[in-house]
């Protein structure tokens, strides 16, 4: 028979031996970052670089696998943050926080593992999400007369640009707010979107962008 | 006019010191740096050593880890910014446990998994600041301690 006592022993080691693991990984995925941001530079315009495009594709592909795993790393934080054991980690929503219906959020990227990884995280942050792989996608879904809070827009969609969607979004869903996920050759002061969130940055900023909106 | 030269010569590089415990960590932000013109980079494993360092050279920054066995990164940067009080100080850290506290030595703060263009910049400009303080100071014939 095990006493509560046990249980929060069992809870305290079971944390702390987490936050150990957690440690560890983020140490290891910086020093990768650094050591490919390294190669990277070491071999952009070398004959090699320019020739084989593979080498481009894969250096963003492991760009782009490591914001995902850390994402990852982040994420199971902010699960276990919200277990009732009452070990560790305060609740990330305490007695004061405020109980209001998950804002709906349509994401819209033609990027699977992006999809897959971000709806994740923006289901632990209490957000519902809605999924869109193209912009035609996310066309249909608009005409089907779904309402949402939030529309969070990858710029390059393969069938078209994010920011080609704002129009038909402020026309058919007027209240939702838009955020565009852009990359550097994005115009900073084009006001027609809410919100842009580089796609590079850390989840968290993403985070207050999307509360912002949802809230403001 | 011997200070402004003095100055000049100093802005040609950053002087950078890295401490971490962990040898794969402190070589990836070599690396890093390194690939920037006008950066030099020593490592240290322990903070120990980066003491023994600090009074042998005059960085302009130093980064270090948070958690490492003989002392934390904060105590470390505290005891550095005493011996240097010119010195630029940044702590990086992937721990959960690490939490601002006011108070303690002035201090800019990188969280693991970083950009590394984040790094660059950061070092960047506080090695700059750190030139400039150095240039201000010899200008007034001081000794590298801050003006009371």
């Amino acid at each position: 028979m095990t006493t509560g006592n046990d249980e929060d022993v069992r809870g305290a080691i079971a944390d702390e031996v987490l936050s150990e693991l957690r440690h560890e990984l983020r140490n290891n995925l910086s020093t990768i970052r650094n050591a490919m941001f390294y190669v990277r530079r070491r071999i952009v315009g070398s004959e090699l670089y320019d020739t084989d495009p593979r080498l481009r594709r894969f250096f963003d592909l492991v760009e782009v696998e490591i914001a995902n795993a850390s994402a990852l790393v982040e994420r199971g934080l902010s699960a276990d943050r919200q277990g009732t054991r009452g070990v560790g980690g305060a609740p990330a929503r305490g007695p004061g926080a405020k109980v209001r219906p998950p804002a709906r959020v349509l994401l819209v990227d033609d990027d699977e593992s992006v999809r897959i990884t971000l709806a994740a995280l923006l289901e632990d942050e209490g957000f519902s999400v809605e999924l869109a792989g193209s912009s035609a996608e996310a066309r249909s879904r608009i005409s089907e007369g779904s309402r949402y809070d939030l529309v969070l827009l990858d710029q390059n969609l393969g069938d078209g640009l994010g920011i080609d969607l704002v129009p038909r979004l402020r026309a058919e869903v007027p209240m939702a707010r838009i955020v565009l996920l852009s990359g550097v050759e994005a115009d900073p002061s084009d006001p027609s979107v809410d919100a842009r969130v580089a796609k590079g940055e850390a989840p968290e900023a993403l985070f207050r962008a999307l509360r912002g909106n949802a809230e403001g | 006019m011997r200070a402004l030269e003095r100055a000049d010569e100093r802005a040609a590089a950053i002087r950078v010191l890295v401490v971490d415990d962990d040898t794969a960590t402190v070589e990836s932000m070599a690396a890093v740096l390194e690939s920037e013109v006008q950066v030099e980079v020593t490592t240290c494993t322990s903070p120990t050593a980066a003491l023994r360092a600090l009074s042998a050279v005059d960085f302009d920054v130093i980064c270090s880890d948070y958690r490492m066995p003989e002392m934390t990164g904060i105590e470390l940067l505290g005891r550095a910014s005493a011996r240097a009080p010119h010195v630029g100080c940044l702590l990086i850290t992937g721990a959960n446990d690490y939490e601002r506290r006011e108070g303690e030595a002035l201090y800019y703060v990188l969280l693991k998994p970083y950009d590394p263009e984040r790094l660059i910049r950061l070092v960047r400009q506080l090695g700059k600041v750190a030139q400039m303080k150095r240039s201000v100071s010899a200008l007034r014939g001081g000794d590298g301690q801050e003006p009371s």
